[in-house]
């Protein structure tokens, strides 16, 4: 017996995590709501639906150009939106590029949380902690900016949150003390994911859950990239000329067979 | 609104390589794979199996590997429809998928298979790549049918290569991790190509062999599955 709490198929209705979806949640439930109960199983409160969709907006950086969503699109320009979409999300599940990466990111803080334990209200002590955490680590997941000196993403979820209060939490002020600590020790600018986890990690997610629902609810941008890429079916994603190729591996060689052959 | 009339940002302000890198495969008109002929040496000199070697090793191998690594690949083959990734191709089908569909489908389970079955030979390739001291309990043959079919991997590789891990009462998946590691797949990785691929076919025969769109035959309550509300799944 494999239990399931996704859904249930009734006469007349359905059932999502044990709501009815044509008289419970039909009218009342938005698509990022939808997308909060696949990750957490459980209806979002007002203020969850109000911060899923703030995630959802803010982790919307569509451009074709970008790794996973150029595969996707290189995938669907035989036509297939879907075989696009399902290709540029399969790499995502891993620590280190795109949304699922928010739960990793998550995971650092929690590991920090646990050391800072009952002084999350003393300034000094987390900043401490902070220090000594990003010390002890090779890499801090979500601590590191490609290609710009700030995440603008990070920089508009920090206003966001300053904006709804959120900045007093416990995750958020332990991610703000490691970002600074990264900057002056690391030269390092904060990643989108770090602020999001700590974000997602206030509101009782866990790691887990934060990759799952960032990746549920980042679905736009790959499905934009492959619908429209499948539309235009371009030739040139389908086959670049030949001479937009180096090739570095082995020089022309012939077969110990081949050579038997021509004896 | 479109306050950005530049449209250039960092993907644009940053230096990139201007041409892709080809590491394997000579583009143009008469492609060289690792360096060998395909059309006029590899096709005409060297079977399948050896040409999948060379693409996974970068090394063209002896008959004796290549004849051992097709008994692998034979032997990792049956992909039964029991088994999610037949399952799902099959489902596919009954879907109406199409074929391109499907063979995603079948691909991705199949990989996914392979990685998890990789990963707990992950033990024993570490002690294949020395004198094996001591075969790890997960790797010891579970029952009399797991121990026969080692047994039959090791008269079907007779003649071709020397696999001593194969003396040890192995189950049947650590004598096929072993069989592939003596033929030259050592990483994880290659490991698990090599599987997907003896296996796809498989798989595929087996979704097409099944009529589209027949959700009535499919036994939809195979395995059960119970809905709770219960908080924690």
């Amino acid at each position: 017996m494999i239990p399931t709490r996704v859904g249930r198929h009734l006469l007349g209705d359905n059932l999502y995590f044990g709501r009815s979806t044509l008289h419970e949640l039909l009218g009342e439930e938005t698509v990022s709501g939808l997308m909060f109960m696949a990750a957490m199983g459980r209806r979002p409160t007002d203020e969850e639906r109000q911060v899923v969709d703030a995630v959802a907006v803010i982790m919307t950086s569509a451009d074709g150009r970008i790794w996973p969503l150029k595969l996707g699109r290189l995938v669907a320009s035989y036509g297939g939106t879907l075989a696009g979409w399902c290709a540029s999300l399969l790499p995502m599940e891993g620590p280190r590029l795109g949304p699922w990466t928010t739960g990793f990111s998550a995971q650092e803080l929690v590991e920090l949380r646990a050391v800072v334990g009952d002084r999350i209200a003393d300034d000094d002590a987390v900043t401490a902690e902070a220090r000594a955490f990003f010390e002890s680590k090779r890499r801090v997941v979500g601590l590191g900016v490609p290609l710009r000196e700030h995440d603008e993403r990070y920089v508009a979820l920090e206003k966001w949150v300053l904006a709804t209060g959120r900045d007093r939490l416990p995750h958020w002020r332990i991610q703000v003390a490691l970002a600074a600590h990264g900057r002056r020790a690391g030269n390092l600018g904060t990643n989108i994911l770090l602020g999001l986890g700590a974000v997602l990690l206030d509101l009782g997610c866990t790691p887990r859950q934060i990759s799952a629902l960032v990746t549920f609810i980042n679905q736009n941008v790959f499905a934009a990239n492959a619908f429209e890429a499948a539309n235009q079916s371009a030739p040139e994603m389908r086959k670049l000329p030949d001479d937009c190729v180096d090739y570095v591996g082995p020089a022309p060689r012939e077969s110990p067979r081949a050579m038997l052959a021509r004896r | 609104m479109n306050m950005l009339k530049d449209y250039s940002g960092p993907l644009d302000a940053a230096e990139w390589p201007q041409r892709l890198t080809a590491r394997v495969v000579t583009p143009g008109a008469a492609p060289r794979l690792h360096g060998y002929d395909v059309e006029g040496d590899l096709a005409r000199h060297y079977s399948f199996a050896e040409v999948v070697l060379l693409s996974l090793t970068g090394e063209l191998p002896t008959a004796e590997v290549a004849r051992a690594f097709e008994v692998a690949l034979k032997f990792a083959a049956p992909a039964p429809v029991h088994e999610a990734p037949t399952h799902a191709a099959v489902l596919a089908r009954i879907c109406v998928a199409s074929t391109s569909q499907m063979q995603g489908v079948a691909a991705i389970a199949l990989a996914e298979q392979a990685r998890v079955l990789v990963a707990e030979h992950r033990a024993w390739i570490e002690v294949l790549s020395g004198p094996i001291a001591r075969v790890p309990r997960e790797c010891l043959a579970a029952d009399l049918d797991d121990r026969a079919a080692a047994r039959r991997l090791r008269v079907a590789l007779h003649g071709t290569i020397d696999v001593p891990a194969l003396t040890h009462d192995l189950s049947r998946a650590a004598a096929l991790v072993a069989t592939l590691y003596a033929c030259g797949l050592t990483t994880a990785d290659r490991m698990e190509c090599a599987l997907v691929l003896a296996r796809l076919p498989v798989a595929m025969a087996e979704a097409l062999a099944t009529p589209p769109g027949s959700h009535r035959q499919y036994p939809v309550q195979l395995p059960a599955m119970v809905y709770t509300e219960d908080s924690a799944p």
